[in-house]
């Protein structure tokens, strides 16, 4: 017999992995609307993040109703911890996204030699997401501690980049406005690079019960 | 069990006990009764005896060291004498049995019983030679009193019973049930301590017989079930309604890139994909949902089922189709359709414009054989393409009903390379046939049309002055085509062979030809089972080898 509380994790399992697929998804529209310069993607986004908010709201729930009715102990309470600290690092991604999409409206293109850096980090960053997720899913300790690891290449990619920008406001070179719209897009995509961090830190905690 | 045995022992115990204690009590009762009747009796005589000699003297001497109740009474009944109580406060006694019986039958007993008191009183009565009545009387413990006194050692032995029997339930559950447990279920036959199980091991005996053959079925079943799954190249997943995996065939895991078929666990642990996720979720939901899912680089179509057992919505059933060919096929089919327009519409469109300026009678007079001559030229241009397509597609249909007889790839070389000398001296290419006879079983048009086709590439793609190079091996029987043109790119080399793919396609019109000629090649060549090998150096040359 199968008992309420495993059948209920199990809930909360495929929900967060559902949660993921979303946060993928909308950095992958995010990512869209920056560079393929989508407007309907900036509609999408914005519902997705909504989309996220409600999962993160339902499965704030399920964790909170886990923890009162089934008083869970030893590794079952470090799952459920761990999840409610996960969604809410996937709903800043989610947020970050956003953000992202809504400054990309500002942003025509005008080839700076960072634009291909800050494509590098966009795809760095969708892939520390989704190898995070991957962790979770797979219970992969290895995958998580990866993701740890890519984070240093995301920051170092954001100092380059944050350089290069300072040189063409100073040159004078760059129309300023969207010279600073770049540097926030990049200092976004190094958030959501964090975020995976956090995401794959919790999955490493609810596996080895440390922190 | 302990409690059930314990339960018994106690019972039996209690009611042995208890018999034990009514016997005994209702004996030693009955013993008592002769005893003390007899005790009195004799009592009685040995002081009326003591009185002959003493008188009533005597009777105040032996009262102060007996127990016993002396009292003298004279004929009528009253009291003469009482050891216990004044004599004259006692009343007339002669209505007493024992006083009556003893008048009458000169001696007389009876007993009483003080309900207050709860003692039993005997009295013996002894008509004396004076006519007096001697009175001899003791009282004793009812029974009752007796048990009630002896109530403390009671309970301690009803204590011990329990105790003991407590202790014996225990010990002997534990001794029934050992063998018991030691029973080997799986075959019960042989070992048994008890006859009294004998039918039930029989009986599991059949069960496990049956048992086993079920499984056997379920086996049986399961693997016909797992063989049909596992050979089949489409992905079928089964799910529960928590979306855990049921049953995964080894085309869904390879599809979905896990090394082998996970149950147990959700099926977006294989992929939580949005399409994925859609088709999983719709169909849970109970409604049958298709959609499509692209997957390194190839398109699967998701088909997802519910499941339904008594109206409720048990799980669902996914499919993965690889529809990556079909797509393609579609694609290339369009593509197709869209070139034979055009590339029957252009000549067309020449064609009926010159006709149309001749028969406006705007053409001047000189004009009028070249316009001829280019509808002429447009219109052979239409015949040869339509011939070709009529090949292709005959190939398709496998409409070719020609017989395979032996030819020799030399000579057909040979032949082909005179017939196309003309096209190759007008552009100074140089051709050579080169190398053995081989003599191969095919249609002879068909490898004759083969050859042609790629030498006359081999002319067309050519540069001014450039040579050709065919050589025939034998075992196995294969014809390489060397030219010195102008190569093909490394991206074009798969596409070379479709019909009306053209490497540089604003050139065509210059070039000529239809475009169908490498995609005959093709088919012709898979019909005789030929491989068609391509080598290039991009601006240096081509190197097309068939070997059958």
């Amino acid at each position: 017999m199968r008992n309420r509380l495993d059948e209920q994790l199990e809930i909360l399992d495929v929900e967060l992995i559902k949660m993921g697929a979303m946060c993928e998804e909308i950095i992958e529209m995010s990512l869209g609307a920056l560079f393929d310069k989508d407007p309907e993607m900036v509609k999408e986004v914005a519902k997705a993040e909504e989309e996220l908010d409600r999962k993160e709201k339902e499965i704030e729930n399920l964790c909170l109703k886990l923890l009162l009715r089934q008083q869970p102990v030893a590794r079952d309470l470090r799952v459920i911890s761990s999840a409610l600290k996960m969604i809410s690092d996937m709903e800043r991604i989610g947020d970050q996204a956003k953000d992202i999409a809504e400054i990309s409206r500002f942003i025509t293109g005008s080839n700076y030699t960072f634009e291909k850096g800050i494509r590098d980090m966009g795809r760095e960053a969708a892939a520390m997401v989704t190898k995070s997720i991957d962790s979770f899913v797979k219970h992969d300790l290895n995958l998580a501690y990866e993701v740890m690891k890519d984070d240093d290449e995301v920051d170092e990619l954001f100092i380059q980049i944050r350089k290069q920008i300072i040189e063409y406001i100073t040159g004078g070179t760059c129309d300023g406005e969207m010279c600073a719209d770049f540097l926030m897009v990049a200092k976004y995509l190094e958030r959501i690079a964090d975020h995976a961090v956090n995401v794959a830190e919790w999955v490493a905690f609810s596996i080895t019960g440390r922190h | 069990m302990t409690r059930k045995i314990f339960i018994s022992i106690i019972a039996v115990a209690t009611v042995v006990f208890g018999a034990a204690l009514m016997l005994i009590m209702g004996v030693l009762h009955g013993y008592y009764y002769d005893q003390y009747t007899a005790q009195l009796k004799n009592d009685a005589i040995y002081i009326s005896e003591g009185m002959k000699i003493s008188g009533e003297a005597y009777l105040e001497s032996i009262s102060r060291d007996s127990n016993n109740r002396i009292t003298l009474l004279d004929e009528k009944g009253d009291v003469l004498y009482d050891s216990e109580v004044d004599a004259s406060t006692l009343q007339n006694h002669r209505e007493r049995q024992e006083i009556n019986e003893a008048i009458i039958l000169s001696e007389g007993t009876s007993e009483r019983y003080s309900e207050t008191l709860s003692v039993k009183t005997f009295y013996y009565a002894m008509l004396l030679d004076d006519g007096n009545i001697l009175r001899v009387s003791n009282s004793t413990y009812t029974t009752t009193t007796l048990i009630k006194n002896i109530l403390q050692p009671l309970i301690f032995v009803v204590l011990l019973a329990i105790i003991l029997s407590l202790f014996l339930a225990f010990r002997l559950a534990k001794r029934i049930v050992m063998p018991i447990n030691m029973i080997d279920l799986e075959n019960p036959g042989s070992q048994n301590e008890y006859e009294e199980l004998a039918p039930l091991l029989a009986r599991i005996s059949v069960q496990n017989r049956q048992i086993r053959k079920q499984i056997e079925e379920l086996n049986r079943k399961r693997q016909e079930f797992s063989v049909i799954t596992e050979n089949m190249n489409e992905g079928l997943i089964v799910i529960n309604n928590m979306t855990n995996i049921l049953s995964c065939n080894q085309s869904a895991a390879d599809i979905l890139g896990i090394s082998e078929p996970q149950t147990d666990r959700s099926i977006f642990v294989l992929n939580r994909s949005e399409p994925f996720r859609n088709a999983a979720e719709g169909a849970l939901a109970g409604e049958r949902s298709e959609n499509e899912l692209v997957l390194n680089s190839r398109t699967y179509h998701i088909i997802a089922n519910p499941v339904m057992r008594k109206g409720k919505i048990e799980g669902a059933v996914i499919f993965l189709l690889d529809v990556t060919e079909k797509n393609e096929r579609d694609n290339f089919r369009r593509e197709f359709t869209a070139n034979v327009s055009h590339e029957l519409k252009t000549p067309l469109t020449s064609i009926s414009g010159y006709a149309q300026i001749i028969k406006d009678g705007i053409a001047k007079e000189e004009d009028i054989v070249p316009f001829a001559g280019k509808i002429y030229n447009e219109a052979a241009r239409l015949v040869s393409l339509i011939n070709d397509i009529i090949k292709l597609s005959q190939m398709d249909e496998g409409l070719i009903k020609e017989e395979q007889v032996y030819v020799d790839l030399r000579d057909i070389a040979k032949a082909v390379a005179e017939r196309l000398a003309g096209e190759a001296a007008n552009r100074n290419i140089d051709i050579t046939v080169d190398g053995e006879s081989a003599t191969i079983r095919g249609i002879h048009y068909m490898i004759d049309e083969m050859i042609f086709n790629i030498v006359d590439n081999a002319i067309k793609y050519n540069r001014e002055g450039g040579s050709i190079t065919i050589k025939v091996f034998d075992g196995p029987a294969s014809i390489v085509v060397e030219d010195t043109g102008v190569g093909i790119p490394v991206a074009e080399r798969e596409r070379i062979f479709e019909r009306f793919y053209r490497v540089d396609k604003s050139h065509s019109k210059d070039i000529g030809g239809t475009g169908l000629g490498l995609s005959i090649v093709k088919h012709f060549a898979a019909y005789h089972n030929a491989d068609i090998k391509l080598e290039s150096q991009e601006n240096q040359g081509t190197t097309v080898t068939l070997t059958f």
